[in-house]
């Protein structure tokens, strides 16, 4: 009970912490974000004209009262579910601009994260049967060199490659200027059309993680007494690796992956940025550069709650599965 | 990482001063070294060998290789070859500085929050679960983004800010079952003072596990200083892998077909990963008899 | 951080390839018919990297570009030369200096099929009268009231209006009977069938595209020979834009492109032109209440100091042209050029002249070659600019340089783009980088860099004024300016700025900011060029009631 209480207790004082530095990095920063969109709209070799950003601030609104006033405030809308207007997309608010992408970035990368875990965890659990074998060295030794490379500069070749050379597909986005957004077949096969490159580039990194946290867990597990055991009896080798190694290499590679999903918010920024996908880590990233601070701060919170709560489950999940840990954490 | 633990405890107390020699023995390791060696010598003579100042921007503007210009010159006129050679220095200035500084960091805060368990250790264990889950690319783009000034030794903070957690957590758990050892035990018997426990016990039984912390947090560092340059959070003025392909891709190098300008970057990035990684595989096998090559 | 902002803000997606998806292609197009031109590809229309429906005129900051083919104004200026062009007024008078009076256009309708009336003109101007946050021209402060009656809307100014005349026939009119019926007008995104008197209607909109369709009921539809605009989304990094810009993919776009012969005009040379007009000035600004600054003879001296050729070659790739110290921006505005002036005020770069004239002025150098300041100490100060804008950093290398051959010992300093606007605006610098001008409000030109009353002392926020031009003799040709309702008297007055912008140096203008202007002739004829300049890049009304099919 006393590890469910502390892992309680951990989530509630990270999320206040994650909430406390939403309210403050805006507040920490130089510059108006009136002045900033003024700038922006008119190009840095025009003449900002004081007007158009004293109308920019009166639209935007500015936050009244001291800072601990404005934190209580800002404590009151959260708890109620509201976070602001956008900046960058005024009037309309942060909920709806959040829903606009969140689908998109779900989509893409959670499709990507389960095919990257499987492919991962499979090819992992090859190597590990067929460990010392070419085989065994190709997958590794593979793997690792395929990790060193830069992920957005595999994407930008992969641009290069097969948007702009060969003009197999799109360079980018998310989906035609000609087709109109709709749950129709039109629509989601000039999705899919659209989303194979990014999809691709994710696919080509994503399983290196799980194919050599399976391949060294499952070497081990191989090399545990029960597995010797096992062999002592006389069960055939794939049933061994099978029942003894896999299932059991398993298990921290699933607890793994239930973190992974929660970090899918997070990790995007770079392939949707690339890609020019219309997901929520483009959003991040351009509201990051645009101050565009309600934004900006729910997006973030957003993604902070989706590790916190993934880390939670796999915490509480791991608790369940294996009272060792929670011994061990409470000692 | 349960193996690594564990095998990092039994090679541990019988390790020798000398593992240098032991990682020369592995032959991918010895490759990496070799490799690694490499890139510091392009990086400390890179004045002496490029034929060009990075940012003299005197040269025809988007020209594809010549004999003058090996692979070519930037939108602006600068020669994509003389850069290229700059940039290791960034690279590695990037992943020893941050590696150093949060493998200190994680060093400093884990050993504290191990041996003094505690109070203090409910403190740091806090702020390092904290640190390890708070999402980290959005959090460099916000840190890189509105920090007042721009610059090599910001991107350097910010990986390092950013980093240095997952290494404390190892560093913690490892010390807090070094802490009950027989010879510790005895040391503290012994009258010995805590800090000289902690550097001539407790410490060098812990060498491996610093030397992969340092490796892996080298690692980190030159992919976040590519990545955070790449999405144009870098100092614009430093010569870096990332700048120089954030200036590819802003400056049309695929619509003016310089694919050299485009390839040579990411190629150089991925040598030095793979020196670092090899090396790597040495030491992992160092400390965890499992990976060893046979 | 340039590319985007000149690109037109940091922007999403790219659309696909014709025929990739089959969702876009040649079934879609709308058939031309007899002298018309099917449809046009526009780039960005703006409002973000996911934008939403938004065609509230007033909204300038997140609206969607479209809302300018929708909404039409008094009267339009060729921003290019700065002339008025009638529109939905036919006509204009200053009955006295503080009351203006239009004339209405007569037979103008609403696309709702609506009479547009002079009381809806009226109502558009009561309107951001009461909503500061519509008013991005701040004209609410000058107005007194604005009345309809029959064909006619007179405004009453709080003082003599003439110098912002340029604002008072700029704001967009919308339809009384929508308008008055929305509960808040700030916050009015105007997304269904948006109504205006407009040449355009909205057809069609997604994250990717929007598509506007020609109004046939029009009131100058004779003029309007393109049947759609497809505004297409741009990407962020602007790669993929000028990949499809050298394609061909656009009709016109008006994008930041490193080398626009070899990427775009050589690529298809009797169709793709470009067109890159001066815009602001960007000028050398010095912190004028810190010595040396402070000496006339010691700016007047580096107005020879810089090497105008090398930063508009180098730094500016060649785009720009080299800015006149009058503070006008010629060819464009040589109109209004005072009498004697040499090349229209352009001053080459002469570095041994700037040396003697710097000796003569009391600032020696000394045998190691440091330039000295009057009381005899090493002159020693920074120039900032701010990181990230490329093109500014490499001017400013070459500015240092120059500085640095004359003996002063200059250090660059690149804070973020936010902590050198708010340095530039508390006037915590030595030297930097300021923009001014550009406009077609001769006396907001002026105004905003050399006004008392836009200067602050150091420490405290100035609103434009930030070298912090102090002068009683530039105040009162200002007032001049402001009164003047007579050509006559404001070239005068605008004569008398130029000079003292000559005398006396209170900035050092280096080079015109560039406005980005691509076109394709293989659709269309008839863009705005060097050799037509009946608009400028951003005059989009002007400029689609002059194309014609090719």
């Amino acid at each position: 009970m006393r590890y469910f209480l502390r892992r309680t207790g951990f989530f509630a004082a990270t999320l206040w912490a994650a909430i406390t530095l939403n309210f403050l990095i805006p507040r920490l920063q130089p510059g108006d974000p009136a002045e900033a969109i003024v700038q922006r709209l008119r190009g840095q070799s025009q003449a900002v004209d004081p007007a158009q950003v004293a109308a920019v601030r009166k639209m935007l609104g500015a936050p009244e009262g001291n800072l601990l006033q404005q934190y209580a405030g800002y404590l009151s809308t959260l708890v109620r579910g509201e976070f602001g207007v956008s900046y960058t997309y005024f009037p309309y608010s942060v909920t709806h601009m959040i829903g606009q992408g969140l689908l998109w970035t779900v989509a893409l990368v959670g499709v990507t994260q389960i095919l990257s875990f499987v492919i991962g965890t499979l090819l992992g659990a090859w190597a590990a049967y067929r460990r010392n074998t070419r085989v065994d060295s190709v997958i590794t030794l593979g793997s690792t060199f395929v990790g060193t490379l830069p992920f957005f500069w595999l994407a930008l070749l992969l641009i290069y490659v097969f948007a702009v050379t060969l003009n197999w597909f799109p360079e980018g986005g998310g989906y035609g200027g000609g087709s109109s957004p709709g749950w129709t077949w039109l629509f989601f096969s000039d999705a899919v059309q659209h989303s194979v490159l990014p999809a691709l580039s994710l696919l080509i990194v994503g399983p290196i993680g799980w194919i050599i946290g399976m391949r060294n867990n499952m070497v081990q597990t191989l090399g545990e007494d029960y597995a010797r055991l096992a062999r002592a009896r006389g069960l055939s080798r794939p049933r061994i690796a099978l029942t003894y190694g896999a299932r059991i290499a398993v298990l921290p590679n699933v607890t793994g992956f239930a973190i992974a999903l929660g970090g899918i918010l997070g990790g995007t920024v770079l392939v949707e940025q690339i890609f020019n996908y219309p997901g929520l880590g483009r959003m991040m990233f351009e509201a990051v550069s645009n101050r565009d601070y309600p934004l900006m701060q729910a997006l973030f919170l957003f993604i902070t709650i989706g590790v916190l709560v993934a880390n939670f489950l796999a915490d509480v999940l791991y608790g369940v599965l294996d009272p060792r840990v929670r011994k061990e954490v409470a000692a | 990482m349960t193996a690594e633990l564990s095998a990092a405890q039994a090679s541990g107390a019988s390790r020798l001063p000398g593992w240098f020699v032991i990682l020369w023995r592995n032959r991918k390791c010895r490759i990496g070294l070799i490799l690694l060696a490499a890139f510091t010598l392009v990086a400390v003579l890179a004045p002496w060998l490029s034929p060009y100042a990075p940012r003299d921007d005197s040269y025809a503007a988007s020209a594809t290789p010549s004999a003058a210009h090996w692979l070519g010159t930037t939108a602006r006129g600068e020669d994509v070859f003389s850069q290229l050679l700059y940039g290791a220095r960034t690279s590695l200035i990037v992943g020893l500085a941050a590696g150093t500084l949060s493998t200190v960091v994680g060093l400093v805060i884990g050993l504290t929050a191990g041996y003094l368990r505690g109070v203090v250790d409910e403190v740091l264990s806090f702020f390092i679960n904290l640190a390890l889950v708070v999402p980290v690319l959005p959090l460099m783009v916000t840190l890189a983004a509105y920090s007042p000034v721009k610059g090599l030794w910001l991107i350097i903070m910010v990986i390092s800010v950013t980093g240095w957690a997952y290494g404390a957590r190892i560093k913690r758990s490892q010390i807090i079952t070094l802490r009950t050892r027989d010879y510790v035990t005895a040391a503290k018997f012994a009258g010995d003072s805590t800090a000289r426990i902690i550097a001539r016990e407790i410490l060098p039984n812990m060498t491996s596990l610093v030397v992969v912390g340092f490796m892996g947090a080298c690692l980190g560092a030159i992919g976040g200083e590519a990545g955070l340059a790449f999405l144009g959070l870098g100092d614009p003025a430093t010569t870096s892998w990332g700048t120089m392909l954030n200036q590819a891709n802003s400056g049309g190098a695929m619509l003016t077909g310089q694919w050299a300008w485009l390839v040579a970057p990411g190629v150089a990035f991925a040598g030095l990963m793979i020196a670092l990684t090899l090396i790597n595989f040495g030491v992992d096998a160092l400390s965890n008899p499992h990976l060893r090559e046979d | 951080m340039r590319r985007r902002t000149l690109a037109g803000i940091a922007a999403a997606s790219v659309v696909l390839l014709a025929g990739c998806t089959g969702t876009e292609g040649a079934a879609r197009d709308t058939p031309a018919a007899d002298g018309m031109i099917g449809f046009l590809d526009y780039g960005d229309f703006g409002g973000g990297a996911e934008p939403q429906a938004n065609y509230n005129p007033y909204l300038d900051a997140t609206r969607l570009g479209a809302t300018d083919y929708l909404f039409e104004r008094l009267m339009l200026f060729n921003t290019y030369a700065c002339a008025p062009q009638p529109w939905l007024a036919t006509a204009y008078e200053w009955t006295d200096p503080r009351t203006l009076a239009f004339t209405i256009r007569q037979g103008v309708k609403w696309t709702d099929g609506q009479p547009f009336t002079a009381k809806d003109v009226a109502f558009s101007y009561n309107l951001i009268k009461q909503h500061e946050a519509l008013d991005t021209q701040g004209l609410g402060r000058y107005l007194e009231a604005v009345d309809a009656t029959a064909d006619t809307v007179t405004m009453r100014f709080k003082s003599a209006g003439a110098s912002v005349f340029t604002l008072a026939v700029n704001v967009p009119v919308v339809p009384e009977h929508i308008w008055s019926k929305v509960p808040d007008p700030v916050t009015f995104v105007n997304a269904d069938n948006p109504v205006g008197t407009g040449p355009f209607t909205v057809k069609a909109m997604n994250r990717q595209q929007l598509t506007i369709a020609r109004n046939p009921g029009y009131w100058q539809a004779d003029k309007v020979k393109v049947q759609e605009i497809r505004f297409h989304k741009a990407d962020a990094q602007g790669a993929v834009e000028q990949l499809k810009l050298s394609r061909g993919s656009y009709d016109h776009n008006a994008m930041f492109v490193p080398d626009i012969k070899k990427a775009f005009v050589d690529r298809d040379p009797k169709n793709n032109h470009y067109w890159y007009p001066p815009g602001g000035t960007i000028s050398f600004y010095m912190n004028l209440t810190k010595p040396p600054f402070d000496d006339v003879a010691f700016r007047k001296a580096l107005t020879t100091a810089f090497d105008h050729r090398t930063i508009i070659d180098k730094a500016q790739l060649g785009y720009v042209k080299q800015a006149s110290q009058t503070g006008l921006v010629v060819p464009g505005q040589e109109a209004w050029l005072p009498q004697g002036v040499q090349d229209q005020g352009r001053i080459g770069y002469d570095q041994s002249a700037a040396d003697a004239a710097l000796t003569a002025a009391g600032y020696r150098k000394d045998a190691e070659g440091h330039r000295l300041g009057k009381d005899g100490k090493p002159l020693a100060f920074t120039f900032k600019t701010p990181s990230g804008w490329t093109d500014w950093m490499s001017a400013a290398q070459i500015i240092v340089k120059n500085l640095q051959a004359l003996g002063f010992d200059v250090d660059l300093e690149t804070p973020t783009p936010e902590t050198y606007e708010r340095d530039r605006a508390i006037g915590s610098y030595d030297t930097l980088f300021g923009v001014h001008g550009g406009s077609c409000n001769m006396f907001r030109n002026f105004s905003e860099p050399l006004s008392a009353d836009q200067s602050a002392p150091v420490g405290k926020k100035a609103l434009s004024n930030f070298v912090r031009w102090n002068d009683e003799q530039t105040e009162g040709l200002l007032e001049e300016l402001r009164v003047a309702t007579d050509e006559t008297a404001q070239k005068q007055a605008v004569a008398g700025l130029s000079k003292i912008m000559v005398d006396e140096v209170p900035m050092i203008p280096i080079w015109y900011g560039a406005k980005w202007f691509q076109y394709r002739t293989s659709k269309a004829v008839g863009w705005p060029n060097e050799r037509d300049t009946y608009a400028g890049p951003g005059d989009n009304l002007l400029i689609v009631t002059h194309l014609k099919p090719a």
